[in-house]
């Protein structure tokens, strides 16, 4: 008798904890870290911004709401923000460090949000730079 | 004194914007809010870029979806894959004309303006009132307006029906720049 009933209550206390962990997983999960997630494609600022300003269907399929990382030179930079090639506009998640100069050649591992199509340009958010070396 | 009087409207041309250029915001925020009972929703845009002419007064916005941010992961899911549908439409744009706006008008101005705004594939006609404060050839338009969630043909499950407002209410801030093309 003993026995049985703690063998139920210990159902009904598995059975808690695992409505407990689908509720927070459906209603509480976390955001995406972009930082830590893989980059799934590589390419230039130039190919990126050819590519939607040609077929913006065909590239909004290929990279909207993926990881890239993206290279091109520093045309314009601001306390959070960069512009490589005049063609790809970068939001950094974190302040950018002061060293970066315009004309520099930089790296950036980004999230593509889309492509604006007032200023031509492809934009990226939640980026962080890029080591060459990796 | 006539000579000063020239001197000085020569001064006053030089320094009041040239009618013939745009302004630019690139950082402009656009936030919209849900109430209902159940639960408030709020979602943030701080990418919208925006083109003013100020020879005319046409304006141009252009907002991706998927840079919205919301409080929670499954908000931001629902909006992107189940209302907005983000991938088949990726952007918001407003295009539209600030009715009789004076860009030589320095401190505050309330302005309408009247245009298009196309999301979802929808276009809906809006009338927004702007405050618009100038000072010095730097513009900040800020403002408040609501819309119909049904006017961009959203549907909203019957089961969430309750968490989503109808009306959803929009806010703005843009902070324009000289624009160099």
């Amino acid at each position: 008798m003993k026995k049985k009933t703690t063998i139920i209550a210990l159902v009904l206390l598995a059975g808690i904890i695992a409505a407990f962990a689908v509720y927070q997983y459906t209603f509480n999960s976390s955001h995406r870290d972009i930082a830590s997630e893989a980059v799934s494609i590589s390419i230039s600022a130039q190919s990126i911004q050819q590519e939607f300003s040609s077929n913006e269907a065909s590239a909004s399929q290929n990279y909207l709401d993926k990881v890239v990382a993206i290279t091109g030179v520093v045309s314009e930079i601001t306390n959070e923000t960069l512009i490589l090639d005049d063609q790809v506009y970068v939001v950094m998640s974190q302040p950018l460090a002061s060293q970066i100069e315009i004309g520099e050649e930089y790296a950036i591992k980004g999230r593509c949000i889309g492509y604006d199509g007032l200023l031509e340009m492809v934009k990226i958010d939640q980026a962080t730079p890029l080591n060459k070396t990796n | 004194m006539i000579k000063q009087f020239f001197a000085l409207l020569l001064i006053a041309t030089a320094i009041l914007p040239d009618s013939n250029e745009k302004i630019i915001a690139r950082q402009g925020r656009v936030s919209f809010f849900s109430y209902t009972t159940v639960e408030n929703i709020q979602a943030d845009n701080n990418q919208v870029l925006s083109i003013i002419d100020l020879e005319d007064g046409t304006i141009a916005v252009s907002m991706l979806m998927n840079a919205f941010v919301f409080e929670k992961a499954l908000m931001k899911g629902h909006f992107n894959e189940s209302y907005v549908e983000s991938d088949l439409y990726p952007k918001g744009i407003f295009e539209g004309q600030i009715i009789d706006f004076d860009p030589n008008q320095q401190g505050e101005q309330i302005k309408m303006i009247d245009g298009v705004f196309t999301m979802h594939g929808v276009p809906n006609e809006l009338s927004i009132k702007t405050k618009i404060e100038n000072n010095n050839g730097t513009y900040v338009l800020t403002g408040t307006f609501e819309t119909l969630v049904e006017d961009y043909d959203i549907k909203v499950p019957p089961l969430l029906s309750k968490n989503i407002s109808d009306r959803i209410e929009v806010n703005f801030r843009f902070e324009f720049q000289p624009y160099e093309n």
